[in-house]
């Protein structure tokens, strides 16, 4: 039988864990990633244990990666977009475009020193994982406006200054969008003032904090707090914003990384403002059972965010047992926002010819088959699709992939 | 043969709330609450007179008819529409306080508002505060002269009434004519300094809406109808609602 090629697109943890499904059945994948890094934003996210496993699934993004690396028959296409895709006889055949890659992998060592030494923050990033090669990437802009400090940098010789962008085209026989989503801008939430205020941050942001710090830490001035407040909903399940949909990874997040501080900082105090708590899933109403005891649950959503002394903020929230406002102050506020649709996904749907559903999300063609578009060869997996978590999102990948094997007739 | 189904209750009986349902677009969301509390944690009006939005809102979908249109918390509300503004379902409850203040015979409604929409019903000023056409031309057209002479800087400013074919058609809230005139006057600068082609109007310039707070509708329609014919006789093309 002719070897099967099949390109997915994005290279979060729904697109590698297809990719690595795909290539075990001896399928060539072509996985493509518009940023340098693969991983997407799950590779960022921390282990959420307290004094044990509590099952986030951010442990297996790594895992996943690492496997996908090592896999031969996987082809990883960094800075890569897609331009423009057009089929014929079950064929698809995608024109792509690549890079510039300043930094050549064979040669780079991943030491860093461009890193370090660079003479601007942002103009070269890093990855998350180890399990990035290169583990770095210098912005086109950082090499603009820094041309000669990168030239000569490299003890490796590895940077090249004047690569460009090129294009390659891929026959393929089978597409998976594995696009993602876009987490909820919480500027959209004006009476938070999360621009305004340093120690207003999102889930987001706590979990980069976390990875930058090994702990939790305030913005402002980089220590621990010892008063925290969530508050639940933060762009999910909102008419005026077009968004009815419950993003269900809100509530495991914020209670698990509740948790987890709280185990390493027993002292913390931590109150979550919520409407409901989507307590679903195997173990999870027992272990909100624990959280209940373990920090304060009130059931009114807070509106106005003020700065006090010291960047701490006050919250003001309905008491609903004495029928009044109160104000309370905290040292940190975690907005939980929610999972919104790729703001790509209009193109990518003009792209490829599939249809996005009333959210903006990818639509599955077929209720119970929610891996299948509205174009036959076209699969979806992951949060593209809709709001999932991690482990949500590699069962669906898996299934995708099992597709798609079907589809090629490579299983049955 | 088994017995014949039980049929519980009779027809339900229609509610306040249905009531306003039906008046407005998608019926307000009426019935979208997630009781989430964001519009009492919010709301100016939260606590006083035992009541709050939401609560206000939850009674209302109960069908607590009567405690929803006697309760005076209606009269609290500044209908700044806050409560509207926070709700992630975007819940109209400032209308709903509306019907419900309409709901009062109009002689029980607070004094001070029902003698300021009279006020304003009295003349084509539309000023809460009563002055007439003449009283407001003679006080803009005074204190004009006064600062023209006082601030040579501003000796050709102009404050304007019934100006044909200015761009903006100002309105103005009747207190500063009548009782502090001077804080007229940096609005005319700001206007005279950024060149801005504006005027009064003789006829509807009191900015107030107190008939609006009433809740009285045709009383509303009557002075907001003054001031917006005034303008489009004038052939204004903007109006500045000032207040």
């Amino acid at each position: 039988m002719e070897e099967k090629q099949v390109m997915i697109m994005g290279g979060g943890i729904a697109g590698l864990t297809a990719a690595r499904d795909l290539a075990e059945f001896g399928v060539n994948v072509h996985l493509i990633e518009k940023s340098s890094f693969m991983g997407g934003y799950a590779i960022g996210y921390t282990c959420k244990a307290s004094t044990e496993c509590l099952q986030c699934g951010a442990c297996s993004v790594e895992k996943t990666l690492k496997e996908a690396t090592e896999t031969p028959n996987i082809e990883f296409h960094l800075s890569t977009t897609v331009e423009a895709v057009s089929s014929e006889n079950n064929k698809f055949s995608a024109k792509l475009k690549k890079g510039p890659f300043f930094i050549d992998p064979e040669r780079c060592n991943n030491c860093g020193l461009c890193y370090e030494k660079s003479p601007e923050k942002g103009a070269v990033l890093r990855g998350y994982s180890k399990n990035n090669h290169p583990l770095y990437a210098i912005t086109a802009e950082g090499i603009q406006s820094h041309r000669d400090f990168f030239a000569s940098v490299c003890p490796e010789g590895a940077i090249s200054v004047d690569a460009k962008a090129t294009s390659e085209t891929l026959g393929v026989d089978a597409l998976i969008v594995a696009t993602g989503f876009e987490p909820f801008d919480p500027n959209q939430k004006p009476t938070y003032r999360y621009a305004e205020h340093a120690n207003v941050i999102t889930g987001l942001d706590m979990e980069r904090i976390k990875r930058t710090h090994g702990a939790l830490v305030r913005p402002s001035d980089g220590q621990p707090p010892e008063k925290i407040a969530f508050i639940q909903c933060v762009g999910s399940r909102d008419e005026r914003l077009g968004h009815l949909w419950c993003s269900r990874v809100c509530c495991p997040y914020a209670l698990r990384s509740a948790q987890s501080i709280k185990t390493q900082s027993p002292e913390m105090d931590i109150t979550i403002f919520y409407m409901d708590i989507q307590n679903i899933g195997k173990n999870f109403p027992e272990f909100y059972q624990t959280c209940k005891s373990d920090f304060r649950f009130i059931r009114s959503i807070p509106v106005d965010i003020f700065g006090e002394d010291n960047d701490r903020l006050s919250l003001r929230r309905f008491d609903e047992t004495e029928g009044t406002t109160v104000m309370e102050t905290f040292d940190l506020v975690v907005l939980s926002i929610g999972i919104m649709p790729n703001s790509e996904n209009p193109a990518i749907s003009k792209l490829l010819g599939i249809e996005l559903d009333q959210d903006g999300f990818i639509d599955h063609n077929d209720a119970l088959n929610q891996t299948l578009t509205s174009q036959n060869g076209i699969f979806v997996a992951g949060t593209a699709s809709g709001p999932n978590s991690i482990p949500g999102s590699m069962a669906q990948a898996g299934h995708a992939a099992g597709e798609v094997l079907k589809y090629l007739g490579v299983t049955q | 043969m088994g017995e014949a189904a039980i049929k519980l209750g009779g027809k339900k009986e229609s509610t306040f709330m249905d009531k306003v349902k039906e008046i407005l677009p998608d019926g307000g969301n009426l019935n979208l609450c997630l009781t989430c509390g964001a519009c009492s944690s919010g709301c100016p009006a939260t606590g006083l007179e035992g009541m709050d939005p939401r609560k206000f809102l939850r009674m209302a979908a109960l069908g607590l008819d009567e405690e929803i249109t006697s309760t005076p918390w209606v009269w609290h509300c500044t209908m700044c529409q806050r409560c509207i503004y926070v709700c992630p379902m975007k819940i109209d409850i400032p209308r709903l306080v509306y019907y419900a203040r309409q709901s009062w015979p109009r002689e029980e409604r607070p004094k001070g508002l029902i003698n300021s929409c009279d006020m304003a019903l009295r003349n084509d000023s539309c000023s809460a505060m009563g002055a007439s056409p003449d009283d407001f031309s003679f006080v803009v057209e005074d204190l004009l002269d006064e600062y023209r002479e006082a601030q040579p800087e501003f000796k050709d400013m102009d404050a304007p009434i019934d100006k044909e074919g200015a761009e903006f058609f100002l309105n103005q809230n009747s207190r500063e004519p009548v009782t502090e005139p001077d804080e007229m006057v940096p609005l005319w600068k700001i206007l005279h300094s950024a060149g801005i082609n504006w005027t009064y109007g003789s006829k509807g310039w009191g900015g107030e809406n107190y008939c609006m707070f009433l809740a009285d509708d045709e009383a509303w329609k009557n002075t907001v109808a003054m001031s917006i014919n005034q303008a489009k006789s004038l052939g204004c093309k903007t109006y500045l609602n000032t207040e």
